[in-house]
Formats: structure tokens, C-alpha cells, sequence
């Protein structure tokens, strides 16, 4: 799109099982005439592995592609029609009983995607009106655009999906602070909205407010049977589809669905048993303050990593903390594999949310760790000696610093400006290069129940946007003493 | 046959005490509910560019994302489009799925047309 603004004539070309979000993202971004050529999904995906494989679609698709760039434009094509858009403010649903109308209520919803495929409570005027009354917000007030389609989120809309979800009042103002997290503009939404790796949400809510709505943050954390849990990350999902227009293989991609895809992992921070002061306190906020922190995190092939605990086999603090070390050390791998472009998630710098159960917290701060110095010490840990690298390493090394500087490539693959300082260092003799762009980049948090299991989620540098980890105040509670 | 006129009176009246206590169908129930969809700002609405009368000697640009195996389809088709049009110039390009401003300026600067190929 980028290019027939700037004067030349292009033809985009996707596998047909992508055909649709294609076409979808050339709508949303005000071209949608732009020439698509699809190839079958069915026969690419698996011949592209050698040329020989893959030519027979190549032959089949050449055609199409030289028609594309050639056969002149239709008068439809040449002169789009501006995207209009009238959304009903009420809808009315007439059956024989009630029963049967919520019955229909929730079959035309699921019809017009706008359900999550579980039954949803009807969104009546009356029943928003009494999940407003969980803050004193304006209705109207905006909190953002949802991605990939930009819908407006508004205070009204936000209660609108948290009534369909089951969510009682007083969780909205939570509700809330999560949408204001992913729509933060430097919160890359798009990518775990829409990617075909599956990725997932991270939701955890911190401060007095999490015990006074009974949040889990014991055994059973992520799980089902906590109100509080599953329905504030419900309505943050059917908030997804409603203001994104997200919909599986339409727009949302993600090839085997996101795990925990209709709640995403919503949960407290068992704040309580942590020897420490909670996570948000450590980023500056008070301690009386209630908090939202969103995270994009990994999907089924590497998502979670357990590095002990549990009620079988034995552990030790130093056993969870050397898991902890090798698995971010596995981070080395994008050292050499820096190429511009290239989507693969090896070679992009990491984020690693590292859980610990209670009791492995409490014994590292018998050990004299905090939070900060544990996030100091394995980032210390994976770090590289220099006279380690490999000659490809180095090379990828400087390669990046040198893209980070002169801003190119994808936000996946740059460092930040203040960091560049760091890896320049590190790339002399006695200097180390970190894994880890900087120890931000390994929260820690303490969760679930004793005994508990020690484990962790990654996900890569977001590529759409500066950052895929947000935390929000919670504010505006009317309901609760917290978060007011 | 006045007996007879009352009775027919009677029965009429009876059935139509029947017909009243009978309900014929229940009452239609309408359940009116918000639209939980946001609004969407229409964003501005461009044409694609005007296309050429044909690709030959034109410098065709080939954009790829990188992932696993485009680059054995692209070179195919590299080699399809230098056989159809010898004096066509083939342009590599490889980069993320957005290639971005500063990209995009030197890709339109140095090639006629393009192809997109992200891969999936």
C-alpha cells in the first residue's frame, strides 16, 4: 500500500487461506481495490520447501500476477468507495418466551461474531446501566482504538461486553485499566490479536482491589471457578471481537487458537504470601494503589516453562533458579541470527515473565534476593563474555547495533537507544553482551498456591509497536474501597 | 323453534366464553439489547496506482518477508518472468512484513512495479 502511494502500480500476494485478511487489512487502511493475488494454502504450504516442489504453483500463479500489473484498472477499482459505516445503537430480539428470545439473542450474536461462542448475558439498557454503576466514569469517555479494526472503545462499550461476559460491576473498573493497557499506543495489540503464532494475554491484577472482588491468586490460579478471573478476562476478550472486529480465521489468525483463549490467564498476584512488596510497587506505584498489568505472552510451542515445584518431584531454590538461567541463556541463539526482516522468532531479543510459587519467593528472600536483584542476577547470569562469541555472533551483534542506529528493521529487532550504549560494550574484549535487552525485560512475579510450581512465559520484542507489557492504574471504582 | 333459537343463542355465547378463556398464543416477548460493537472512523480511500501496458523492460521488484521457503517460490518466479520478459530487471527485496517509509521510498525509487509477497 505503501508503495502504490508513493506512484507504483503492485500486486499483493498471500496464500488464499489468507485471502480474507487481506483483504479485510486493505479496508481498514483505505485501500480496497488493491490487486490480491492468492495461491492455494493447501499445495504452497507444504511444497515451498524446495524449488523444484514449489514450481508447479509458481507456473500456475504467474499469470495472475502479470495480469495484475498490467490488465488496466476497472472504473470500480479506480474509484473506491469511501467506507461507511452505521452501527444500530439498540437491537431487538422478538420470540414466543423469554427463554427462547435469549436463546435467540444469543444465536444472532454468534452469528454476527459478536459472541465468544459461550452463552453471554443480554446486554439490556438496564443491565448496562447497573454495570455502570461500577465506576464513575463517563459512558462516553474514550479509552482507545482497538486493533486490527480500530473500533472505538468507549466506557459504555467496555460495560456493554462486560455485561455479556457475566462480570459483576465492581470488576469493571479493572475491566477498564486492561483496555486501557492494550489500547496504550505503545502496546502492540495487532500482533497478538492477529498473529498466526498463537500468542496469548497475560492479565494480572495487583493491589488491594484483587482480594476485595475475590480474585484466585492461589492453587488454581489460571483455571476456571473464580468469577472475578474468568470474567474480567472474558469481557477483555469479547472486548477484542466487538472493537477490533476480530474473528478466527478471518482476522484473528492464530493457526490453533490462543490457549486460554476465552478468559486469557487473568489472575492476582498472590500478594499476600510474597515475601516481597507487590509488582506494581516496584514499578513506581503506591502500595495502596490497584493495578492492571497485560502482557502478550507465548502460544502451545514454547509457551510456558516449568522450572520446578510442585507436589512430586523434589526442588531447591538453586535447582529453579539454574532452570530459570538456562532457559533465558537459550535467548543466545539471536546473536547470530540478526537478519533484517527474516520472521523468525529465534532471532528477535525476548521477554521472559519468570512465576514463582510463594515458597520459592520466600526462601530466595531468605537468601537475601528481591525482586530486583533476582532480575539483576539472571540477567547478569545469561549474559555473554565477550571472548565467547562466535565470529557469527559478533557479526550479528554489530549488525544489529549498527540497524538499531540507523532505525531500521522491525521494532522486533531493534535495540532501544539506551541500551545501545550496553551491547557497544559489551562487544569489546572483557565486556559481556546480555540476552536479555535489559533486566526490565524479566518481571517476576508471585503467584499461584503451596505447594506451586516456579515457571515461565516468553514472547519476543513486539514488531508493531515499542511494547507487549502494560501496566495501568486502576481508578474510578465506586464499588470497592480500592481503586476509587 | 324458539327453543331451538335460544339454544343455538346459548350455545353461541358459550362457545365464545370458551374462545376468550383459551389462549390462542402466548404473548411475543421482545428483548432489546445494546450493540456491543465500536464505531469505526472510516479512514481516507485511495485507488491503487495505474497499471503498465506491459512488464517489458520494466525493473520489476520482488518483496519478501523472510519466512521459510518464499524464497524458493520467488525464485521461480524470478526465472518464469525473465523467460517471459528477457529485458525485464528483476529486483530482489527482503525486509518485514510492513517495509516501512524509509523502504518503501527506495523500492518505488528503484523499480516500475512489485510484487508483495509476505509468505502466508
Amino acid at each position: 500500500m505503501r508503495l502504490e502511494k508513493l506512484g507504483k502500480p503492485g500486486v499483493f500476494v498471500v496464500t488464499d487461506n489468507f485471502g480474507h485478511d487481506a483483504k479485510s487489512a486493505a479496508d481498514d487502511n483505505g485501500m480496497p481495490t488493491i490487486r490480491i493475488v492468492t495461491v492455494p494454502a493447501q499445495e504452497y504450504y507444504k511444497h515451498r520447501i524446495t524449488k523444484e516442489e514449489v514450481k508447479p504453483i509458481a507456473v500456475d500463479t504467474i499469470r495472475l500476477l502479470i495480469e495484475a500489473l498490467t490488465h488496466p484498472l476497472t472504473a470500480q477499482e479506480a474509484n473506491p468507495k469511501p467506507k461507511q459505516m452505521k452501527i444500530s445503537q439498540n437491537v431487538k430480539v422478538t420470540a414466543e418466551s423469554y427463554d427462547l428470545a435469549v436463546e435467540k439473542f444469543n444465536q444472532s450474536f454468534l452469528d454476527n461474531h459478536w459472541g465468544d461462542g459461550l452463552p453471554l448475558v443480554p446486554p439490556t439498557p438496564k443491565r448496562v446501566q447497573w454495570m455502570l454503576k461500577g465506576t464513575n466514569r463517563s459512558p462516553q469517555e474514550v479509552i482507545g482504538a482497538v486493533a486490527p479494526k480500530n473500533g472505538v472503545a468507549t466506557i459504555e462499550k467496555i460495560a456493554i461486553n462486560a455485561v455479556m461476559a457475566g462480570a459483576k460491576p465492581e470488576y469493571l473498573p479493572v475491566i477498564i485499566a486492561a483496555m486501557e493497557g492494550l489500547t496504550d499506543k505503545n502496546f502492540d495489540l495487532l500482533h497478538v490479536a492477529t498473529s498466526s503464532g498463537s500468542f496469548t494475554l497475560l492479565i494480572m491484577v495487583n493491589g488491594p482491589i484483587a482480594k476485595e472482588i475475590h480474585m484466585n491468586s492461589g492453587i488454581g490460579f489460571l483455571g476456571h471457578g473464580w468469577r472475578a478471573n474468568n470474567t474480567i478476562g472474558r469481557a477483555v476478550r469479547l472486548n477484542l471481537i466487538n472493537l477490533g472486529y476480530l474473528w478466527p480465521a478471518e482476522n484473528d489468525m492464530a493457526l490453533i487458537g490462543r490457549p486460554s483463549s476465552h478468559t486469557f490467564y487473568t489472575f492476582a498476584e498472590n500478594e499476600e504470601n510474597s515475601p516481597w512488596d507487590p509488582y506494581h510497587v516496584s514499578l513506581g506505584f503506591k502500595k495502596e494503589n490497584s493495578c492492571v498489568t497485560v502482557s502478550t505472552i507465548g502460544s502451545y510451542e514454547g509457551g510456558m516453562t516449568v522450572y520446578g515445584g510442585g507436589a512430586v518431584a523434589a526442588w531447591s531454590p538453586k535447582s529453579i533458579l539454574d532452570n530459570i538461567i538456562k532457559d533465558i541463556s537459550g535467548d543466545r541463539k539471536m546473536f547470530a541470527l540478526f537478519k533484517r526482516g527474516v520472521a523468525n522468532p529465534t532471532a528477535h531479543p525476548r521477554k521472559h515473565i519468570v512465576m514463582l510459587h510463594p515458597e520459592c519467593a520466600i526462601e530466595l528472600q531468605r537468601l537475601g534476593y528481591t525482586r530486583e536483584s533476582l532480575q539483576k542476577y539472571f540477567y547478569d547470569r545469561t549474559s555473554v563474555p565477550y571472548e565467547e562469541l562466535t565470529p557469527e555472533e559478533a557479526r550479528g551483534l554489530q549488525e544489529r547495533i549498527e540497524t538499531s542506529i540507523m532505525g531500521g528493521s522491525i521494532m522486533a529487532d531493534i535495540l532501544p537507544s539506551d541500551r545501545i550504549p550496553v551491547f557497544k560494550e559489551g562487544l569489546k574484549p572483557g565486556g559481556k553482551v546480555p540476552v536479555v535487552v535489559s533486566p526490565g525485560d524479566i518481571p517476576i512475579f508471585v503467584a499461584g498456591g503451596i505447594p506451586g510450581y516456579a515457571f515461565g512465559v516468553s514472547y519476543i520484542k513486539a514488531p508493531y509497536a515499542p511494547t507487549s507489557h502494560q501496566t495501568k492504574l486502576i481508578r474510578g471504582a465506586t464499588l470497592t474501597k480500592a481503586g476509587r | 323453534m324458539k327453543k331451538g333459537i335460544y339454544l343455538f343463542v346459548a350455545g353461541m355465547v358459550w362457545l365464545s366464553f370458551l374462545a376468550l378463556s383459551i389462549p390462542t398464543m402466548a404473548e411475543a416477548v421482545t428483548l432489546e439489547v445494546l450493540n456491543p460493537r465500536g464505531e469505526i472512523k472510516p479512514p481516507p480511500t485511495f485507488a491503487p496506482t495505474p497499471r503498465v501496458a506491459d512488464l517489458a523492460d520494466k525493473r520489476i521488484g520482488i518483496y519478501w518477508n523472510g519466512k521459510s521457503g518464499g524464497n524458493n517460490f520467488w525464485d521461480v518466479t524470478e526465472e518464469l518472468l525473465k523467460e517471459k520478459f528477457p529485458t525485464a530487471t528483476i529486483l530482489r527485496y527482503k525486509g518485514p512484513f510492513d517495509l516501512g517509509e524509509k523502504t518503501a521510498g527506495i523500492v518505488a525509487k528503484e523499480g516500475d512495479v512489485f510484487i508483495y509477497g509476505v509468505g502466508d
